[in-house]
């Protein structure tokens, strides 16, 4: 059993270790200097490392519920988190390794959890004995840490590629962007602290005639996403039922599935509680030609899954094909530009009693239009059972990393839109406008207008049934504006909106019977302030007012997040955060704060003290789910 | 060798009080402070029917579930839905080894008050009942939560079987018993459990009424 060993120690004893751990690695600092080349085989090769660590520890998150044995197992840990990236670069080559590693010194004890819900278990009717509540949480908790705060060192990318005018290779971790994500996308996002790549091989070959110009690229592999959650603890385990053949090459090395005193090794990743992820190969290739600012495109990938280890219509599925065929005019005669993208999706099941699904569609358009100070960009798509793909996680045994997924339809939303719940863009139609008006070299003003209609939000509906009852109206919108001083060192971003979610549906509540929907009006700012000298101050925040009849309080809530920082350049920023909601499910406030300092441009340290809301968080469509997190967290990032 | 000699060093460096401090938080992590369990947890007991099929048990497909107690209805749509009117329900009521209950697969699943997917599942269960229930399927649902995430109440179960019209066994789970098979946060969970058996056929998390019919149609279509 690979579980940490000690747990619950004396508070101060972590604080003293965290003292410690802060002035061991500010002591042991190398001094920064850029790696000079290194001479191979004759010619010069340049190194380029970074290493990142973090140190946190997270006490009480204030989240307890009675009897969620989930709510306890996220109280009371530390770990010290550590990434190098090691990159050369021999010119046409490059490459690259990151390694990752987590140590958890201090993590829940199960027995103490089971213990803990007994003596604050409720009085209700229809409980089971004490012995055997008693029993069924200990297992419950026992099950619940199998896979959280286990200690794990891997590489979790590595590359080498190869560029030359016509063609590129690489080998190892790669990334995809085909089209605007409906078939086939793996990126970084630094903002959900997100990394998938195809661990295979990416060939990519340019051909240039007089007026055209064609490109193609080919890619094969295994999905690759981060195996550890930093947020949680909580870590991605294969075992070799899942990793046959070529897969035992890309699997090798990654962290594997534990047997523990309360999950036996059962052989078979499917029954095997602490196997949560068995990794997809995606074949996927794409053409491009090219004349003048006219772009016209097909692409297609293929996933192809062995061993499904959730049985939502998705994740089960045994084969997902999808393909594409997009135009693009990236100028419309200096007036814009439009994009069109037609996609198809195939699901296959081996299980004969899951149903086939017709053919899911899709269709997005985008089209920008510049005209003097104005700007105009519409969005527009038109989805029918297109899911994305969602890589083959258990759900049940990793919940944390249920979003994974190898492909991004596009949602014409803002981008911090976060409430587009359920399977609301895998059948939906509608758009958004957006314009933007300069009006001053200093002042612009901008707004938009989404309507949507969408029939898998508030029902599952992965057929896409398109009826009144399955519908749901969302109008979303904005209106903001932008300030900027005549030097440009000042600069403030202030929006308001609103989003409207209706659906037909009667609920019935203790007030009567109203209609399952969603409101909120919200406003966000952000902004900089030159203050004079090395001095500037920093101010963001979102304050929003919500209602939702069904999956929220029922009654109307108010949340938001301000942080305010001063920056004293080049090398101090000092920060002050606070949260708060009125939703009576969570805490009411939140404080925290913040202290940093930059070695160098590249270098740098910092410390978060104090409470952090749990929330999801949505980039562009992609969403990951944060905990709330109480406790210091140090972060040190060094660049050699 | 001297420009090798300045790449590893800083990376030694770092790396060498990474070991150090992940050593000692280490050395320091030994020991033992297992807590003590009061003896009265540690009785044995429980609401295990003697016709129930041994162990070993388990909570993933293939494995055989575990017997469990509720207090509920076992149909709610007959009688008062008042506190008197509880019953005991336990798994091992729809044990059905040779057939002769004509009880063939058990339909077990969580619900919630909050949980707005458990909400559109029962919308449709109670016809699903009168539809598959004369084929042999049983079906069982244990209400654990109300709209806050607290312990289920009677008021509440007493409040979801009127709503949803309920004409199969509904419970009340407050201790959140099926919490072994998945957390409260990803309900509704869905059991198929073969009645001659206890083996579970099939685990589903969500709402997945598009894979759960058509399995619980050919699985009581077979002999």
């Amino acid at each position: 059993m690979r579980r940490s060993r000690n747990h619950n120690l004396p508070r101060t004893r972590n604080v003293w270790l965290g003292r410690a751990l802060a002035l061991a690695i500010l002591g042991s600092a190398p001094k920064l200097s850029a790696l000079e080349p290194v001479t191979v085989f004759g010619k010069p090769v340049a190194f380029d490392v970074t290493n990142t660590s973090t140190l946190s520890y997270n006490v009480d998150n204030r989240d307890t519920r009675p009897n969620q044995v989930s709510t306890l197992a996220n109280d009371d840990w530390g770990m010290f988190y550590n990434r190098l990236n090691v990159l050369a670069n021999g010119g046409s080559w490059q490459a690259g390794l990151r390694l990752d590693n987590a140590w958890f010194f201090d993590s829940p004890n199960p027995t103490q959890i089971a213990l803990d819900l007994w003596q604050s278990r409720p009085e209700t009717p229809g409980g089971a004995p004490a012995p055997v509540y008693f029993r069924q949480k200990l297992n419950e908790a026992g099950v619940e840490l199998s896979n959280r705060y286990i200690n794990w060192m891997y590489p979790a990318k590595y590359y080498f590629t190869y560029a030359s005018p016509g063609l590129e290779l690489g080998v190892g971790d790669v990334y995809v962007a085909f089209g605007r994500g409906l078939v086939l996308t793996l990126r970084k996002l630094d903002e959900l602290a997100s990394d998938t790549t195809l661990r295979g091989a990416r060939v990519t070959g340019r051909f240039r005639g007089k007026d055209f110009s064609l490109r193609t690229t080919a890619v094969a592999g295994s999905l690759n996403p981060l195996r550890v959650d930093p947020a949680s603890g909580r870590y991605l385990g294969v075992d070799s039922s899942v990793t046959p053949g070529f897969l035992a090459i890309t699997e090798a090395g990654m962290p594997r599935a534990i047997a523990t005193d309360f999950v036996p090794d059962t052989g078979d990743c499917k029954t095997f509680a602490t196997c949560s992820y068995a990794p997809d190969r995606i074949f996927g290739a794409q053409a491009e030609l090219s004349h003048k600012s006219a772009k016209l495109a097909v692409q297609a990938s293929q996933l192809l899954r062995t061993t499904p280890l959730s049985n939502d219509v998705v994740r089960s599925a045994d084969r997902i094909s999808t393909g594409s065929a997009s135009f693009e005019l990236a100028d419309l005669a200096g007036h814009g530009g439009a994009y069109l993208e037609v996609a198809l999706q195939d699901l296959h099941h081996a299980d004969p009693t899951t149903p086939k699904l017709p053919l899911g569609q899709a269709v997005y358009l985008s089209v920008n239009v510049l005209a003097g100070p104005l700007t105009l960009l519409f969005e527009g798509k038109h989805y029918r059972r297109f899911f994305p793909l969602l890589a083959n996680i258990s759900t049940l045994r990793a919940r944390e990393f249920s979003l994974l997924a190898a492909s991004a339809p596009p949602t014409t939303e803002a981008l911090f839109i976060d409430t587009a719940y359920e399977g609301f863009n895998t059948c939906v139609s509608g758009g958004r406008l957006r314009g933007d008006l300069a009006l001053s070299r200093i002042v612009s003003v901008y707004s938009w207008a989404g309507y949507y209609q969408t029939f898998a939000e508030s029902v599952a509906n992965e057929s896409c049934e398109v009826s009144k009852e399955t519908r749901n109206r969302v109008l979303d919108t904005a209106v903001g504006v932008e300030l900027r001083s005549r030097d440009r060192r000042s600069k403030m971003d202030i929006s308001f909106g609103s989003r409207a979610d209706d659906s037909d549906r009667p609920l019935p509540t203790d007030h009567g019977t109203t209609n399952v929907f969603y409101r909120e009006v919200y406003t966000r700012h952000t902004g900089t302030w030159f203050l004079g000298g090395p001095f500037s101050l920093e101010l963001q925040g979102w304050h929003r007012r919500r209602h939702q009849t069904l999956g929220g309080p029922g009654e109307p809530w108010s949340e938001g997040d301000e942080l305010v920082g001063v920056d004293y350049a080049p090398h101090w920023t000092v920060a002050a955060g606070f949260s708060y909601s009125t939703n009576p499910a969570v805490p009411p406030t939140y404080v925290n704060g913040q202290l940093g300092y930059r070695l160098s441009s590249d270098s740098s340290i910092s410390l978060f003290v104090g409470q952090r809301r749990g929330a999801l968080r949505c980039v562009g469509g992609v969403c990951r789910v944060f905990p709330p997190f109480e406790g210091a967290a140090l972060d040190l990032t060094l660049r050699f | 060798m001297t420009r090798l000699a300045r790449l590893i060093r800083p990376l030694a460096r770092v790396w060498w009080s990474c070991l150090s401090v992940a050593s000692c938080f280490t050395l320091l992590a030994c020991g033992s402070n297992t807590p003590k369990i009061p003896p009265e947890l540690l009785a044995t007991g429980g609401c295990n029917s003697p016709n129930y099929p041994t162990g070993p048990f388990g909570t993933e497909e293939g494995d055989t579930l575990a017997d469990a107690c509720f207090q509920g209805f076992k149909d709610p749509s007959k009688g008062s839905h008042s506190e008197s009117s509880l019953q005991t329900i336990a798994f091992a009521d729809y044990y059905d080894p040779s057939g002769s209950k004509g009880y063939q697969l058990i339909l077990i699943n969580t619900a919630a008050v909050w949980c707005s997917a458990c909400r559109s599942e029962h919308e449709g269960l109670t016809e699903k009942n009168r539809e598959y229930g004369p084929r042999g399927l049983r079906i069982l649902s244990t209400l654990f939560q109300d709209a806050h995430g607290d312990p289920a109440t009677m008021r509440d179960l007493t409040a979801w079987v009127e709503t949803f019209d309920s004409n199969y066994a509904m419970v009340l789970d407050p201790d959140y018993q099926l919490g072994d098979f998945a957390r409260a946060e990803t309900a509704p969970l869905n059991l198929i459990v073969d009645a001659r058996t206890m083996k579970i056929e099939k685990k589903l998390l969500g709402d997945q009424a598009t894979v759960i019919w058509p399995f619980i149609d050919a699985s009581l279509a077979q002999p």
